[in-house]
């Protein structure tokens, strides 16, 4: 009997950082948010070596999944280089002993602030989606615990008048990202400051998504093939940013979504968002199948509306005359 | 070269951080202890609010961070969730702790006396002060003193509140549960203890200035405690009752006036405690407690309100958030307003 | 190098395996034990649960976790469901519309291929999903009363499967049908 066979070697963290308390009571409320699609569960949302509003909820809600056997990508606007990702990838690979890819297909776990990359993701992915205001209903009920008796009743209507204000003032939706959704065709959710070019994945999708506010303690999920659907009136459809006109030059590439780069003269050039995917067409591999193929046609067919007709200059433009 | 486009995304941060180190320079053991010798009501607010107590750790993260509070405050509490919870201490009693500051505005003399402890409040706010005269010693004063509520109690001015039986383990504990509106009082003092000092002071002034059409609550401060608390263990096989070691502890109370006690206008009493010794977020801390049961909209008489934005972890850490790139957010929402603004919309 | 200890991988799969079952309703997931790995990785002082196997109780009361009523526990774990264990499940708490996730997990084991077809529909199912689970009918009936979205409780059905489990799950999200 040797004391190296009656010891493990000296670890001075649990694995993957959170105490095992922590871990139990994430893994519980996880596994009610999936049996209550959409639903904010309240959790403890402990402090973690990252502040507050950086991805505190996205980061437990990682650590509560990963295991040994897992590969994690991290990207913050869809970018795996950016320098929050750079840094909670270090952390979680730091404190799980990880492998970690900028393959959003190799990934089986995706850690993401703000965007759902462009390759369909699969039956054994992940999707941790990091939210800063869990609250869909924010900007109409300020205070969290009216908004609470609100989606105990399904009482929606505030958010129906938010919009129908829009439209009436501005003839279209202001809502940029984070454009609620409803769930299940109950409750009515934050998807995270997604564009809205992202939204339409979430809905009947292959993989799961976890969504975690670590400020707000609150995390809800989406499980796959459950119904999402952004709010919209019957006659003004929901729309996707229109970016048809624009084009990566450096990767030839159009119908996914770009950032904007503006250029010393007044100019832009167009990026794709998802560097991931970008770096597969540079370096010659051929990405999977993406939600929005090379025409902008989204991959479920009939969700979206059809959109307005492009313009001579690439603007869209409303057919009737003025 | 933009903020994300900058490859080696890893490679910047590392640099990031180390040149934060070299220009703050490495502090060494001697300079630690000589802040936890000369800068204690640093140390205390810092570990108030990181809900710690531990002197050596919070000297260590004031000065790995080269000073900046939220920072080391945030080092403090996440250092905090890796620690097992070893055992509950038994509850303390005010009366039985070492207690070298207790006074109160409420009247001029109390029992055990107005005893002004160490302080700065009637010194001269002098850069360089000379050395104050020695004056003569007289008699030490006591080291324990009875509650000024308590002769509140006797006189029925404020109701007697039964012994609370609650087992200390079963307490609600905010450093394990989301807080939830309207708040157990459990939850709403422990989040005051930990409040920002600042950002307390801020709402607890907003009332003090009656900036709330109602008139604010007019307190008084009915006794200001600093005291040394023993933390008491029991043993775990044995149940002996031993004393762990002593801690700063402070108390504010405040009293408001008209509130219904048994069916007749009474007090009513604002309660705030900290570890360390925090006099200015104690008092705004006691004046919001008492202030957030009132029924109208000012925000400082909103316990969502107050509680919610008093969180310094929380607050600093999503202001410095607006630093994270935001570009997608952005420009989805750009691509909206190019759409307002083109008014081709709806018709 | 970070390395879990063999009870953080056991719960780690307990818990991956539970997470895919909730996701995925109907659809069959591998766990390394049954019941008591089940409570193993979800229980701790902070919860309550209740039993009525004596061996499961003293396992997790040694875990920290309360004992309780039915009609007080979070999580429940029933073997077989005679009439005790159906009595449990019919006081088993379906939670609040404030607070939904208030209803409680309960355990069960079943058996595929025996008792009622049922067919499942909703959130995690293509189409829909058809299975026998080998539980008395009385169930789904008791499940037709007390659950009703989003307030309700979560099913966990386990099954032995040597040398491990196998664990299904119908979270109250389903929409359930005897056939």
């Amino acid at each position: 009997m040797s004391l190296a066979r009656l010891t493990r070697p000296r670890q001075d963290y649990t694995y993957a950082f959170l105490d095992a308390y922590a871990k139990r009571e994430l893994r519980r409320r996880i596994l009610k948010a999936i049996a209550i699609p959409g639903y904010q569960v309240p959790y403890a949302s402990r402090e973690v070596p990252i502040a507050r509003g950086w991805g505190t909820g996205g980061l437990q809600a990682t650590l509560a999944l990963v295991g040994p056997q897992d590969v994690v990508k991290v990207i913050d606007q869809g970018d795996d280089d950016s320098v929050n990702a750079a840094n909670l990838r270090r952390f979680i690979a730091r404190f799980a002993g990880v492998r970690t890819t900028t393959d959003a297909l190799e990934a089986t776990l995706i850690q993401s602030r703000h965007r759902i990359p462009e390759e369909i993701l699969g039956r054994q992915q992940v999707l941790v989606l990091q939210v800063p205001i869990p609250e869909p209903l924010y900007r109409v009920e300020p205070s969290y615990a009216q908004a609470r008796e609100l989606h105990a009743e399904a009482e929606y209507g505030l958010a129906w008048l938010d919009l129908y204000e829009a439209l009436v003032r501005y003839r279209t939706s202001t809502q940029g990202a984070d454009y609620p959704v409803l769930v299940g065709g109950r409750y009515l959710m934050a998807p995270s400051p997604i564009p809205r070019w992202d939204t339409p994945k979430l809905h009947r999708a292959e993989h799961l998504t976890l969504l975690a506010a670590g400020r707000e303690k609150r995390l809800y999920a989406v499980p796959p093939y459950t119904e999402v659907r952004p709010l919209e009136f019957s006659d003004v459809p929901f729309e996707v940013e229109d970016q048809r006109g624009w084009i990566d030059e450096a990767l030839g590439v159009r119908n996914k979504f770009m950032t904007e780069i503006p250029l010393p003269d007044g100019s832009v050039r167009y990026r794709v968002s998802d560097t991931g995917y970008a770096r597969k067409l540079r370096e010659g591999r051929a990405p999977g199948p993406t939600y929005f193929d090379d025409t902008g046609a989204f991959y479920i067919a009939g969700f979206l509306a059809e959109r307005r007709k492009l313009g001579a200059k690439g603007k869209s433009q409303s057919e009737k005359p003025m | 070269m933009g903020y994300v486009a900058v490859r080696g995304g890893e490679r910047a941060i590392l640099q990031a951080e180390a040149f934060f180190r070299w220009l703050n320079g490495k502090p060494g053991m001697e300079f630690l202890r000589q802040l936890e010798v000369h800068l204690p009501y640093l140390l205390d607010r810092v570990m108030g609010e990181g809900s710690l107590y531990a002197p050596e750790l919070a000297a260590q993260a004031i000065a790995q961070t080269g000073g900046d509070l939220y920072e080391a405050v945030l080092l403090l509490r996440a250092y905090r969730t890796t620690q097992p919870r070893l055992a509950y201490a038994e509850p303390l009693t005010p009366e039985a702790m070492l207690t070298v500051r207790r006074i109160s505005a409420a009247f001029k003399d109390i029992p055990g006396g107005q005893v002004l402890g160490p302080s700065l409040d009637y010194s001269h706010r002098v850069l360089q002060p000379e050395e104050p005269p020695k004056a003569p010693a007289g008699p030490p004063a006591a080291l324990h003193f009875p509650r000024v509520a308590d002769w509140h109690r006797l006189t029925g001015l404020l109701p007697i509140a039964p012994p609370d039986p609650t087992p200390p383990s079963a307490i609600p504990d905010l450093t394990r549960e989301p807080l939830l509106f309207p708040a157990p009082r459990a939850h709403r003092l422990q989040a005051l203890s930990r409040a920002d000092s600042g950002g307390v002071l801020a709402l607890g002034y907003a009332d003090m200035r009656g900036y709330s059409g109602a008139g604010g609550t007019h307190p008084t401060v009915n006794e200001v405690r600093l005291a040394y608390a023993e933390v008491r263990l029991r043993h775990p096989t044995t149940g002996a009752v031993f004393s762990a070691g002593r801690v700063r502890y402070s108390q504010a109370e405040v009293v408001t006036k008209f509130k219904e006690v048994n069916g007749k206008p009474g007090l009513e009493l604002g309660f705030a405690a900290t570890l360390g010794w925090n006099e200015v977020k104690l008092i705004a801390a006691a004046m919001l407690d008492a202030a957030m049961n009132r029924p109208d909209g000012h925000p400082a008489h909103q316990e969502e309100f107050v509680l919610m934005h008093t969180e310094p972890v929380e607050a600093s850490g999503f202001c410095i958030h607006y630093k994270l790139p935001h570009y997608v957010t952005f420009g989805s929402d750009l691509d909206a307003l190019r759409r307002a603004r083109s008014e081709e919309a709806v018709e | 190098m970070m390395v879990p200890s063999p009870q953080e991988l056991q719960d780690h799969g307990v818990f991956r395996a539970l997470m895919w079952a909730l996701a995925r309703p109907g659809e069959p997931q591998p766990l390394v034990g049954g019941l008591e790995a089940v409570g193993r990785a979800l229980l701790d002082l902070e919860t309550r649960f209740h039993t009525p196997d004596p061996a499961l109780q003293r396992a997790f009361l040694r875990l920290g976790a309360q004992a309780a009523a039915p009609a007080q526990a979070d999580y429940l774990f029933l073997g077989t469901l005679d009439e005790a264990a159906l009595e449990a499940v019919a006081q088993a708490p379906t939670g609040s519309l404030l607070y939904p996730e208030g209803g409680a997990t309960i355990a069960l084991v079943g058996r595929t291929g025996y008792g009622p077809l049922l067919r499942l529909r909703g959130p995690g199912i293509h189409e829909e999903v058809l299975v026998q689970l080998g539980l008395p009918p009385v169930l789904w009936s008791l499940r037709a009363q007390r659950v009703a979205f989003p307030l309700g409780w979560d099913l966990l059905v386990l099954e032995p499967a040597p040398p491990g489990w196998l664990v299904r799950a119908i979270p109250r999200s389903v929409t359930l049908e005897v056939v």
